[in-house]
C-alpha cells in the first residue's frame, strides 16, 4: 500500500508544504539542507507531530485529516522507525530492544524473543544479542535499530539521518543492510538525510525540501543532470562511480579511477567527483593529472552561464562549466573530448 | 541536596556551642566608646518583666547596653556551661539553677518570683471546667507540658495532688505550646502558668485550689557579679517587684 | 572512568574546606561527646523502642504514600501543558523553604479542629486529625514528599524524550512507555527521591510537634523524643542524636555512591 502525504505545518517563521506519494515497496529519499523542514516532517508523518492541515493516509487507513480531526497515534501506526542516533532503549539489551515491538503489540515474551533473535541472525549480528547498547559502536546500534524496526513487520519505514552519525566504514555497511532490506518488500520507505551519497544509493526517487518546500523531485540522475536550484545543483550534481577500491585505484568496468588518500580497506567503493572539478579539453591534455580519459558527450543542458554536460562511455559522468569554456573546446553534442580530474578531487566512500 | 536533610539535626547539635560562639564574639567586639554590654540570660516566660527591667535599667544606666537572651531555662544553662557571656541568669526553676551553679561553682541564687498553675480554657469556658477534677473527663481533649519539662512536671504533680486521672492528647514541650493549643481550639483545656494567660482574651483561666497548687520558684543569679549585681538588685528592687506582678508573677 | 586533571583555581580550596568544616566538625562534635557506654541500655529502653519504632513505621508509610501520589504528581508537572503548572510545581514545593513549625500551623489551619476541612471530617466522620498518628504521616508528607517530586521531575524534564517517542512508534502504549521507558529512564533520580523523602520525613520535628503534638507511642517520634531528652537527659539526647546521624549517614553514602551522580548530571 502506498504512503500518501499531503502536510501544512507552520515552522517557526516558515512553513512546511509538502505532498509526497510513496509507493508500494518504493524508496523515496527526502533531501535538504539543516533547517529545511525534514525531520518535521517525518514527525508529522509519524504521528507524533501534529499537522495544521492536510492528510496522511496509508492505503486506506487515515492516519491524519486535518480536516476532520482524525489522527491514529503514532503506537497504532506499526511504523518501523530509525532515528539519526541512540534509538536503542539504553536499559534493556539487543535483544529485548528488538522484541519490544512484537512485546507491545501484545506478543508473549518467548515469542517476541523468538523472533528478535531471527532478526538478528538475518542480519548477522545475532552474536550481539545479550549486549547492552552502550557498549555497541555506532554501526552496530544502526544494525540493531534496523532489525528492531523491522522485525514487527512495519506497514511503513521511517529512516531519520540513519548514517549521518556514522563513520565512513560503517556508513558503507548500513546502507547496503538498508538497500537488502527495502528491495523486495512492498512496504515505502522515507528516509529523511542531508547526505547525497544516502540520497543516491538509497533513493528510487529523491525529493529535495528547502524551505520547507518540495524544490524538485526524480530520480537521482535526473535530478543530477539538471538541478533546478543551486543547492542540488551543488549537492546532488556529484558524480557516483560505483566499483572495487584496490589501494589509490578503483575500477568499475573497463574504466580505472586513481583516487584521493583514504583509509579504507578497499572491496566494492563509491567514487564521489564533483562535476566543476573535471576538465574537458578538444585534445589529449599535457601535464599531471593522473585521470585522463577520452569519452562522447551524451547531452548538454545549459541553465544561465554555467553548463552541464553529460558524458558517456566509458563511464557515465557530468562536468559543468562555462558557457565560454564549453564555446572555446568547440565540440557539440555526440563529440568526442578528452577529460581530466586530479586524483586528490576523487573521494571515496564505503559501497 | 542531602544536606537539608541533616540541617534538623545540626541544629539540635550545633545550636548549644554556635550560640556561645556568636554570642562571645559578640561582646568581645564592643569596643571602649561604646556602651558596655551586659547579657542577661532570661527564662522564656519572663520576657515582658525583662524587657522593662532593660529599659529601666539603661534609662538609669546610660553606659551599659542590657542585651537579654530569651530561651527555656534547659537552652540557656547549656549555653552558659559551654562558656557564653553571660552576666545574668534568670531561670524559671532551681533544677537549671543548680546545674549551672555546679559547673560554674558559684553561690546561692535568689527566689525573686513564683509562678502558679491555672487550668487554661477557652474563653467562656464553654465546657464549664471548674476545677483539675474535672481534666479526667473523657470528652475532653486534653493538652499539657511534657514531664521533662518544668511546666510539665509541675502539672503533673499537681494532678496527682487532685487526684486526677487524665489521659492527655499531647505533652507539648513547652508550656506556651499549650496556651496556643486551646487557643486555636485544638484542645479544649491544659495546664499553663498564670504568667501564660494573663492579659490575653482568646483563653481564659480557672484557678487550681491552693491545696493542690505547685508553685514554680524562679531563681536569679549575677554569673558576673561586677556588671550582673546592678540587674538583679533592680530585678528584686520595687520597680522590678511591681513589673513581676504586672506580668502575673508571684512576689516572695 | 579515568580521574580528569583538576580545571578549578586551586584557592577554591579554601571556602570548600570551610564548608566542610561547616557540616563536620558539629556531627565530629556530637560523636565525640556522646556517651557511648549507654548506647546499649539506650538503645533497649521502651521510650527509645517506641520513638524509633514509630519512626520507622510512620517515614516508611509517609514514603509510601508520596510515591503513590507524588509521582503521578511530577509527572503531571513534567510531561503536560497544564497551564500555570510553573505555578503549581512552586506550591507544591513551596513546603521546603517553609520553617517546619509554620508548616505545622498550615496544617492545623486546614485540619484542626476548628478549621473548614477538619470540622467537616469530624462532623461527618468523627475523625479528628490532630494528635494521631495520621497527623505525623501528613505533616511528614508535607515537608518530605517535595524532595521526591522536585527531584524526579527535574530528571523527567531533562531526560531524552527520543527513547519514549521510539518506544510509541514501536506500538507502546502510554501505560507501557511509562512503565518500561520513562521510569526506568528516570530510575536514579527517583531513588534518590524516595530516600531523600524517607530522610526528610524520619528527621520531621517541627511540622509534626506542632500539628500532630507529642504523646508517647502516638505521635513521639524520635526528633521529639531528641528534643526533649535534650531537657534534662542531655547524654542521653547526645546519643539519640548520634543513632539519627548514624542512620542517615549511612542513607547518605548509599546515595552518593550509586544515585546523586545521575541527578546531578554527572556519570556512576
Amino acid at each position: 500500500m502506498s504512503l500518501a502525504i499531503t502536510i501544512r505545518r507552520a515552522l517557526g517563521e516558515r512553513r512546511l508544504e509538502v505532498d509526497l506519494e510513496i509507493a508500494d515497496g518504493e524508496r523515496l529519499v527526502v533531501i535538504g539542507p539543516n533547517g529545511a523542514g525534514k525531520s518535521s516532517l517525518l514527525r508529522s508523518v509519524a504521528g507524533l507531530d501534529p499537522i495544521d492541515s492536510g492528510r496522511v493516509t496509508f492505503g486506506d487507513e487515515i492516519w491524519d485529516d486535518a480536516a476532520t480531526g482524525e489522527h491514529r497515534p503514532v503506537e497504532s501506526r506499526r511504523l518501523g522507525v530509525v532515528p539519526q542516533r541512540d534509538a536503542l532503549l539504553a536499559h534493556l539489551n539487543v535483544l529485548d530492544n528488538v522484541a519490544y515491538g512484537p512485546r507491545s503489540q501484545g506478543v508473549s515474551r518467548r515469542e517476541a524473543r523468538r523472533r528478535a533473535h531471527r532478526e538478528l541472525e538475518r542480519f548477522h549480528i545475532g552474536h550481539l544479542a545479550d549486549a547492552r547498547p552502550r557498549s555497541l559502536s555506532g554501526g552496530e546500534a544502526q544494525r540493531v535499530a534496523i532489525a528492531r524496526a523491522l522485525v514487527a513487520e512495519p506497514t511503513a519505514l521511517l529512516l531519520d539521518e540513519p548514517t549521518s552519525a556514522l563513520d565512513l566504514a560503517a556508513k558503507a555497511g548500513v546502507r547496503a543492510l538498508l538497500t537488502a532490506a527495502t528491495t523486495a518488500t512492498a512496504r515505502p520507505s522515507l528516509i529523511v538525510t542531508h547526505d547525497a551519497v544516502d540520497a543516491l544509493t538509497l533513493g528510487d526517487r529523491i525529493a529535495v525540501l528547502e524551505e520547507g518546500q518540495i524544490t524538485q523531485i526524480g530520480t537521482g540522475r535526473e535530478l543530477a543532470a539538471a538541478p533546478r536550484t543551486g543547492y542540488v545543483a551543488e549537492l546532488l550534481g556529484i558524480n557516483l562511480i560505483r566499483g572495487s577500491l584496490n589501494g589509490s585505484t578503483l575500477t568499475s568496468g573497463n574504466f580505472e579511477l586513481t583516487v584521493g588518500a583514504h583509509d579504507l580497506p578497499g572491496g566494492e567503493a563509491i567514487a564521489t567527483v564533483r562535476p566543476r572539478s573535471i576538465s574537458l579539453h578538444r585534445a589529449r591534455p599535457e601535464g599531471s593529472p593522473r585521470n585522463v580519459w577520452q569519452s562522447r558527450i551524451s547531452s548538454i543542458d545549459r541553465t544561465a552561464d554555467r553548463v552541464r554536460v553529460r558524458l558517456v562511455d566509458p563511464v557515465e559522468i557530468v562536468v559543468e562549466l562555462t558557457a565560454a569554456g564549453l564555446d572555446a573546446i568547440g565540440v557539440g553534442e555526440g563529440g568526442e573530448v578528452w577529460a581530466s580530474v586530479k586524483a586528490s578531487e576523487v573521494s571515496v566512500t564505503g559501497g | 541536596m542531602p544536606v537539608v536533610v541533616d540541617v534538623l539535626r545540626c541544629r539540635l547539635a550545633a545550636t548549644i556551642p554556635l550560640c556561645a560562639v556568636l554570642l562571645t564574639m559578640g561582646s568581645a567586639c564592643s569596643g571602649s566608646g561604646a556602651p558596655e554590654r551586659v547579657n542577661v540570660f532570661a527564662a522564656a516566660s519572663l520576657g515582658a518583666v525583662m524587657a522593662e527591667v532593660e529599659q529601666l535599667y539603661e534609662a538609669a544606666n546610660p553606659e551599659v547596653d542590657v542585651v537579654v537572651n530569651l530561651a527555656g531555662s534547659s537552652t540557656l544553662a547549656a549555653q552558659i556551661l559551654a562558656g557564653a557571656d553571660a552576666a545574668v541568669f534568670a531561670s524559671a526553676n532551681t533544677a537549671q539553677m543548680d546545674l549551672v551553679r555546679d559547673g560554674l561553682g558559684l553561690g546561692p541564687a535568689t527566689v525573686f518570683a513564683t509562678n502558679e498553675l491555672v487550668i487554661v480554657v477557652a474563653p467562656g469556658n464553654p465546657l464549664e471546667i471548674t476545677g483539675p477534677d474535672d481534666l479526667s473527663r473523657s470528652d475532653l481533649v486534653v493538652a499539657l507540658a511534657a514531664p521533662e519539662v518544668p511546666a510539665g512536671a509541675y502539672a503533673m504533680e499537681m494532678l496527682r495532688r487532685a487526684g486526677a486521672d487524665v489521659a492527655p492528647a499531647t505533652l507539648e514541650l513547652d508550656v506556651r505550646a499549650v496556651v496556643t493549643r486551646v487557643a486555636l481550639g485544638e484542645s479544649d483545656a491544659g495546664v499553663a502558668y498564670r504568667t501564660d494567660v494573663i492579659g490575653r482574651s482568646d483563653v481564659a483561666s480557672v484557678s487550681v485550689p491552693d491545696d493542690y497548687q505547685v508553685v514554680a520558684d524562679y531563681p536569679v543569679l549575677a554569673i558576673d557579679p561586677e556588671t550582673g549585681g546592678p540587674v538583679v538588685e533592680m530585678l528584686t528592687s520595687a520597680v522590678g517587684r511591681a513589673a513581676l506582678n504586672d506580668a502575673g508573677f508571684g512576689v516572695p | 572512568m579515568s580521574r580528569r586533571p583538576s580545571t578549578i583555581p586551586r584557592l577554591l580550596i579554601v571556602p570548600a574546606g570551610l564548608a566542610v568544616a561547616l557540616f563536620a566538625l558539629p556531627i565530629l562534635a556530637l560523636i565525640a561527646r556522646a556517651p557511648w557506654g549507654e548506647l546499649t541500655s539506650i538503645l533497649s529502653d521502651d521510650d527509645t523502642g517506641r520513638a524509633v519504632g514509630l519512626s520507622l513505621v510512620t517515614s516508611l508509610i509517609t514514603t509510601g504514600i508520596a510515591l503513590a501520589i507524588g509521582v503521578p504528581l511530577a509527572l503531571v508537572l513534567a510531561r503536560t501543558r497544564l497551564p500555570g503548572r510553573r505555578i503549581i510545581l512552586a506550591v507544591c514545593t513551596l513546603s521546603m523553604v517553609l520553617p517546619p513549625v509554620v508548616a505545622g500551623v498550615a496544617l492545623l489551619s486546614v485540619l484542626g479542629r476548628r478549621a473548614p476541612l477538619g470540622r467537616l471530617l469530624d462532623d461527618w466522620f468523627g475523625v479528628t486529625v490532630p494528635f494521631t498518628g495520621a497527623a505525623v504521616v501528613i505533616a511528614q508528607l508535607f515537608v518530605a514528599m517535595p524532595f521526591l517530586v522536585i527531584t524526579l521531575e527535574s530528571a523527567l524534564g531533562s531526560v531524552d524524550r527520543g527513547p519514549e517517542e521510539m518506544a510509541r512508534a514501536l506500538g507502546a502504549r502510554p501505560w507501557r512507555v511509562l512503565t518500561t521507558v520513562t521510569v526506568p529512564s528516570v530510575r536514579s533520580a527517583l531513588l534518590a527521591g524516595t530516600v531523600l523523602t524517607w530522610a526528610r520525613a524520619i528527621g520531621e520535628f517541627g511540622a509534626t510537634i506542632t500539628f500532630a503534638g507529642n504523646l508517647p507511642g502516638v505521635t513521639r517520634t524520635l526528633p521529639t523524643e531528641t528534643y526533649l531528652a535534650l531537657q534534662n537527659s542531655p547524654d542521653r539526647a547526645l546519643m539519640l542524636a548520634v543513632i539519627q546521624v548514624g542512620v542517615c549517614l549511612a542513607v547518605l553514602i548509599a546515595l552518593r555512591r550509586r544515585w546523586v551522580p545521575a541527578i546531578t548530571g554527572g556519570r556512576p
